[in-house]
Parts: structure tokens; C-alpha cells; sequence
């Protein structure tokens, strides 16, 4: 109280033109810093820590252990690109790939993740890019929920497969996404407000089944968006059963099973609710780590198949990608990538003139409704497209906080004869806490 | 139907059945190895960590949300040493006993007493610092006697009915260990006061209990590889000591780096095998401190012989 009054006098003493007012936010102002920062006020240097300690030892006290932060964990991911194409590059949709000659921001991600209480855990990450701020993911994740279920709800990436739960731009060895992930997902990957239930089976080893169900609001595969629910037929669900498997100390196998079905966003405004999309998917993952070193090797592979109905009929193509990373040590990392669209093939079904023009949106059909114009550049994403590209990355890492990468992709173009290459150079940095990795 | 019903309710059933044993999960295997002290013949012990994994760097495989799961009590070295694997597998083992705040997760670092180098300024420009102080306590005996004795502590208010068995075992181990702590600190008195060149800054807890001068790190600034300049810089700075000090590097450092240094300073180079279990010798907490002071006393030998004794010949390497 007596240390309370004296700083008020002093500060009262350094800017006597202030009102009490505002001397006295200024005092509270200065407190909570004090408060949120505990460290600060230790910074006395280190003989005041060192006679702590002698203290500590001679009079065998303990110091009581660190007050933790009140303060989530606090993030932020730059991520930029440079990209050069050698012709016209195939379609991809602008969100955060890299899609025209020259410079561009791929993404700048903030992260705050923390324990709620010690019964729920919140991450929210928000993406900002040139265009505006976004929410990227903002969900709560239950840590003490019984029979071991584990409820995850709010805005977040669909447990569909490997590349789209996590945060590509940081957890994957490209600086694009796989092109069965952009052509079924969109550049925003598959995402949506809602609620997730997955469970630990009590079996000898790891096996996961999670349920989701999501508002549909993608822009490419599927296609309500969270204003216009009316029933829960308008919602994503999404089932995944996930397996991992040591075969040995340093070797671990993980497969897993996804399957996805929603409304899409064909016919316009009174077709959707007619017309369903299904996806179904496999992943496989191979990862060995080396003895006693930071160096691993990762082969990962995932297949997906879509079927979408669509007015007249539907369209039914699979597509797979291949990649092998090998990560040297702390600081360099290589990994290349095969990818392929039309496994199946790619095909129409019913009417026998389908797929030869643009197959209108939903959430197109609200966007002409709204701002007059129409775009159909999302329809082409549900048509089938036999594609195929291969790719190679080089990483280097001067910390655990910077990275280079330097990739080259050949995309053989559909139907012609030869392709186009791309070439991307990325930098990210993170500041703040370092999240825990994706395995 | 009628078969798998029965199937599943023998799962159901199996977790509560099986409570007569105690499930204790650690991060790390020094940590495992003292729990397996207190814990005894009472219940099972599970390390998360391989012996020869860098405690930074381990893979959070899925693959051990299953111990996690069953865990009553995790013990782990807090400080933020896990930060980069443990967080995303405690959410995947849906166990609300282990979560931090509740009394099944030990935070090692709070029953140390005050960590060292708690650093005045968090900046990355100084490197991955451990922003709460060095977590990598158990180096030091002292304070592993204080680990022990914590999880007895902490095992007893968990599980009642064998306190008792918990607080003997921890005794028991304790006045193994004082006994060790005694003799250890025998042998290595003729090197108080020596220097040592870590490769990161692990080593600093052991460095405290010895009373062995850190000269400098192999590494400029906690996780980041060291450059030519640095490294001359060090070797130099190696050159002009004396006594001659010794390079410590564990198992998952650049071991060409590390050795290079050693080389061209004319020091020994002290390699550490690992954790607890990383070798056939050092299978339990007092072995494994065998072990390291072992060789680490030799390094300082071959250094700097006693005086008297003829020099022995050394190929840069105290194994
Ligand atoms: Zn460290």
C-alpha cells in the first residue's frame, strides 16, 4: 500500500500536468505490466541470483517454482514466396499456394494456443494476407473428457487424411499443396465450423475413430456455407479411422482411412440441396528415424476418390500424391513428390454431354446474387482432369525458426504433349513459441 | 452379435480391473529410471523418450498416446524441455489425471529448487533459450535424490494404500545414492575446478554439483550450429587453458563437430552415450552416473595426468 502511495507521489512528481485520472490508469497500467511480467522486476542482474541461491542452500528454503504466464502461447508464421512459371500455370485457386510470376505473401499466421483450465484447450490461428485477416482455425479440444473421447469444436480443418489437418505451409516439405488436395479442397483446404468426436479404441495398439460434422462451406468440393444451414443434411460429415504401429524403435507405420460426405454446390441456389459430393480416402505414412541424431526419412502417400453429383449426372476421378523426404540434421532436408489425377481415370455420369460446360455454384450463385457479376472459376474444380506432376524441394534451416526452400515442379499439362515448369522460393520465419511439431 | 458384445464389454471392463498396478509414465529415461526406483515391484514404469534421442527432439509418434492414456501419474522435466512433442500427445490421451495443474502430472522442475540460467531477457537472438531456466536438472544427483523423493511423495497421495511402499523404496534408493553421491564426490575432487566445453548447455546441473568451470559451449548459442569463425574462436580459447579442459557432447550432437574441436584443441573429447538404458551398462540411474563420471574422469586424466602418474596415451577420445 505504503510502495502504492510512493509511486503515485513519484510519478504525480514527474508529470504534474496530468489529471488524477490519469495518473491513476497510469499507475495501474504500470502494475499489471509488473504483474505480467514478473521477470522484469528480477532484473536486478545476476548477483541478486546467485545470493538467492546461496540463500536458498545455506538456509534450505526452496524458492516456490515459476508462476507460469497467464498469456497463451503466442505465434506468428511469416511465409513468403517468389514463383516463376514457364507458361500458364495449371488452375489452382488464390489463397495461399503461390499462383503468379513474382513476389507474393503466402500467408502470415498468428497462433495462441493454451490450456483453458484443465479441461479444455483452445488454438486459434488467424490468417492474415494481403487481402485481409481470416480465421483460420479456432476450435477447443477437450483434455479430461471420459470414456476416452476427445471432443474438438469451433472453426477447424476436417480430419480428412494427412496434408489436410495440418497447416501445410509449416508441416509439409512443399510450398504447395499436393494437387489431389487442391483440386478436391481448394487452396483453403477442407475446413468448417463445427463439432468432432474421435475416441481411442482400447486395443493393443494406437487406433483413433473420429466423427465430424461441419459446415460445408468449401469452395470446391462441397458447398452450403455456415448462413444458409436449414437441416443437418446441409452439413459435412466426415468419419476417419487413423492407425500407427512401431515396427521397432525407430521405425513406425501409420495408416489411415477417410471418407467425407456433404452437399455440393451444383445447380445454384435451389439445386444444392440435391446434389451430394462423397469423397473417400487412404493414407499411408512410413517414417524411420535415424540412431541418436535429428535425421529421419518419411515416405507418405495418400489416395482420394471423389464422386459428385451434379445436374444431369455426376463425375466420378481419384487422384493420388507420393512424397520421400529425407531430413539430414537440424539444418537441411530434401524430399521429392509424384502427383497424378485420374485414378480412377476421371469420368461422367448421366447425361452424356456433361462436363463440357461450366457446372454452376451454389455459393456462386449467391456471390452474382449479391455483387451482381457471376464467376464460375470454382465450378471447373468438380470436373474431372487427368493431370500429373512431379516435384523436388530442397530445405534449409539456419534454426529451428527460419527456413529456406528452394522447389521445382514439372506439371505435365492435361492432354498436351508437354508441360510447364514451376519454380518457387520461400522463406518463413516464427517468432514466439515454437508449437509442437506434426508427426 | 452376441460374441462381439461380449468383446467389446471385455475392454470396458479391462481399464478398472486392472487399477491394482500402478501406470506411471515419464518423458524422459532418467526420469523413468527413478521412478522405477520409487515405483518397485508396485506397478509399471513407461519412458516416452528413446535413451539416444536428443530431449528436444523427440518424435511424438501416435504411438505413445497409448501409455500416455493409461498413465496415472506423468512425470516430466517441465521447463519447456518437452514443449516440441509433449503437448500435442497429452491432448491425444484423453486423460484428464495427467493434464498439467492436476495432481498426476509431476513437473521435475518444481521439485528441484530454483532452475540455473534463468535468462534476464528471453530474445531468440540468443538462441532457443529455455525460457524458464536450464530444465536439465537430473545430471546432478543432489537434485535426482529430490526427483526421487517427489515422486514418492506424489505416487503416495495418488495411491494411498502403498505409500508407505512408495516412501521406503525412495528411502531405500536415497541412502543408496547418498552413499554414491559420497564416493563420487571423492573421486572427482582432484578436478574441481576444471574446465569442460559442453556441447550445448546440458551439462550445467552435473558442472554445479562438481564444481567444474563451463569454459564455453560447441554450439554459439543454445540450438544453433556452430560456424567456422565461432568454432576457431573456440578452439583458441581452448588452446590457451590450464589446466587443458575436456569437450562434452551427447550421443545425438555433431559428433564430427564435437570432435573436430577436440582434435584441434589437443583436448580430449568426453562422449556421453545417451540417457539411462542407452548402453548395456547404464540400465538404472546410480549405473548410468557410473558411467558418465567414468568417463568423464578419464577425459580430465588424459587431459591433464595426475601429477606422479605417467602419461597415458590417449587417441583424443575417453571412451
Ligand atoms: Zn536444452
Amino acid at each position: 500500500m505504503q510502495l502504492t502511495a510512493m509511486k503515485t507521489r513519484f510519478v504525480l512528481a514527474l508529470a504534474p500536468g496530468w489529471s488524477e485520472r490519469a495518473h491513476l490508469s497510469f499507475v495501474c497500467l504500470v502494475l499489471s505490466v509488473f504483474l505480467l511480467f514478473p521477470p522484469a522486476v528480477r532484473a536486478q542482474g545476476g548477483d541478486q541470483e546467485e545470493l538467492e541461491r546461496e540463500l536458498s542452500r545455506a538456509l534450505a528454503v526452496e524458492a516456490p517454482p515459476p508462476r507460469a504466464s497467464l498469456l497463451p502461447d503466442i505465434s506468428v508464421v511469416g511465409t513468403f514466396a517468389a514463383a516463376w512459371f514457364s507458361g500458364e500455370p495449371t488452375p489452382r485457386l488464390a489463397a495461399h499456394e503461390p499462383f503468379h510470376h513474382g513476389p507474393q505473401l503466402q500467408e502470415i499466421e498468428l497462433g495462441f494456443r493454451s490450456n483453458v483450465d484443465p479441461f479444455v484447450r483452445a488454438d486459434v490461428f488467424l490468417a492474415v494476407s494481403l487481402e485481409g485477416i481470416e480465421v483460420e482455425e479456432a476450435y477447443v479440444t477437450t483434455l479430461a473428457f471420459p470414456a476416452d473421447l476427445r471432443l474438438r469444436g469451433g472453426e477447424m480443418y476436417a480430419p480428412f487424411g494427412r496434408v489436410n489437418q495440418v497447416h501445410y505451409l509449416e508441416a509439409t516439405p512443399f510450398a504447395d499443396l499436393p494437387l489431389v488436395n487442391r483440386r478436391f479442397f481448394g487452396g483453403e483446404q477442407l475446413r468448417g465450423l463445427g463439432l468432432e468426436v474421435s475416441y481411442l479404441l482400447p486395443l493393443p495398439f494406437y487406433a483413433e475413430i473420429v466423427g465430424a460434422a461441419l459446415s460445408a462451406g468449401n469452395e470446391v468440393s462441397f458447398g452450403i456455407p455456415a448462413t444458409e444451414i436449414e437441416t443437418p443434411r446441409d452439413l459435412l460429415g466426415v468419419a476417419r479411422l487413423a492407425t500407427a504401429f512401431d515396427l521397432g524403435d525407430r521405425l513406425t507405420l501409420l495408416l489411415g482411412a477417410s471418407y467425407a460426405n456433404g452437399p455440393n454446390a451444383s445447380g445454384g441456389l435451389e439445386g444444392a440441396r440435391a446434389h451430394r459430393t462423397q469423397i473417400w480416402g487412404a493414407d499411408f505414412t512410413l517414417r524411420l528415424r535415424d540412431a541418436a541424431s535429428r535425421a529421419h526419412t518419411a515416405l507418405q502417400a495418400e489416395w482420394m476418390t471423389r464422386r459428385a453429383e451434379v445436374p444431369g449426372g455426376g463425375f466420378l476421378q481419384g487422384g493420388a500424391y507420393v512424397w520421400l523426404v529425407r531430413r539430414f540434421d537440424a539444418r537441411w532436408e530434401a524430399a521429392i513428390r509424384g502427383d497424378i489425377l485420374g485414378l480412377p481415370s476421371g469420368r461422367a455420369f448421366g447425361d452424356p454431354h456433361l462436363g463440357e460446360e461450366e457446372v454452376f455454384l451454389f455459393a456462386e450463385a449467391i456471390h452474382a446474387h449479391e455483387h451482381d457479376h457471376a464467376h464460375a472459376e470454382t465450378g471447373e474444380f468438380l470436373r474431372p482432369l487427368r493431370q500429373r506432376r512431379l516435384g523436388a524441394s530442397l530445405s534449409f534451416y539456419p534454426s529451428e525458426f527460419q527456413r529456406l526452400r528452394l522447389q521445382a515442379n514439372y506439371d505435365f499439362l492435361p492432354g498436351e504433349g508437354r508441360g510447364i515448369w514451376e519454380a518457387f522460393f520461400q522463406y518463413q520465419f516464427v517468432i514466439g513459441s515454437h508449437g509442437a511439431h506434426a508427426f | 452379435m452376441r460374441p462381439l458384445v461380449l468383446f467389446l464389454s471385455a475392454f470396458l471392463v479391462a481399464p478398472f480391473s486392472a487399477r491394482a498396478e500402478v501406470r506411471v509414465a515419464t518423458t524422459l529415461p532418467a526420469l523413468g529410471a527413478l521412478a522405477r526406483e520409487v515405483v518397485g515391484a508396485n506397478g509399471t514404469v513407461t519412458v516416452l523418450a528413446p535413451p539416444d534421442q536428443d530431449p528436444h527432439f523427440v518424435d511424438g509418434k501416435p504411438t505413445l498416446i497409448l501409455a500416455l492414456n493409461r498413465a496415472q501419474l506423468l512425470v516430466h522435466a517441465g521447463g519447456d524441455l518437452e514443449a516440441g512433442w509433449l503437448p500435442t500427445l497429452l491432448s491425444g490421451a484423453r486423460n484428464g489425471d495427467i493434464q498439467p495443474g492436476r495432481p498426476g502430472n509431476l513437473d521435475v522442475s518444481t521439485l528441484t529448487g530454483p532452475l540455473l540460467e534463468v535468462p534476464e531477457k528471453v530474445d531468440r537472438a540468443l538462441g532457443d533459450v529455455h525460457p524458464r531456466g536450464n530444465p536439465h536438472v537430473w545430471l546432478d544427483p543432489r537434485r535426482a535424490r529430490k526427483i526421487a523423493l517427489g515422486i514418492a511423495e506424489r505416487l503416495a497421495s495418488l495411491d494411498a494404500e502403498r505409500a508407505a511402499a512408495y516412501r521406503d523404496n525412495a528411502r531405500r534408493f536415497v541412502e543408496r545414492l547418498d552413499e554414491k553421491i559420497a564416493a563420487w564426490e571423492e573421486r572427482m575432487r582432484p578436478h574441481r575446478g576444471r574446465g569442460f566445453v559442453p556441447y550445448h548447455k546440458s551439462l550445467t546441473y552435473l558442472a554445479d554439483w562438481l564444481g567444474l568451470a563451463e569454459v564455453a559451449t560447441v554450439e554459439p548459442v543454445p540450438g544453433i550450429a556452430p560456424s567456422p569463425s565461432h568454432l576457431a574462436r573456440l578452439i583458441l580459447e581452448v588452446r590457451k587453458r590450464e589446466p587443458r579442459p575436456v569437450v562434452v557432447a551427447e550421443r545425438w550432437h555433431n559428433q564430427r563437430i564435437a570432435r573436430t574441436v577436440a582434435e584441434k584443441a589437443g583436448v580430449p573429447l568426453v562422449v556421453i552415450p545417451g540417457d539411462v538404458g542407452s548402453t548395456r551398462e547404464n540400465g538404472d540411474y546410480i549405473s548410468f552416473m557410473e558411467d558418465l563420471l567414468r568417463r568423464l574422469a578419464a577425459g580430465f586424466e588424459a587431459a591433464e595426468p595426475a601429477k606422479g602418474s605417467a602419461p597415458q596415451p590417449t587417441d583424443g577420445q575417453a571412451q
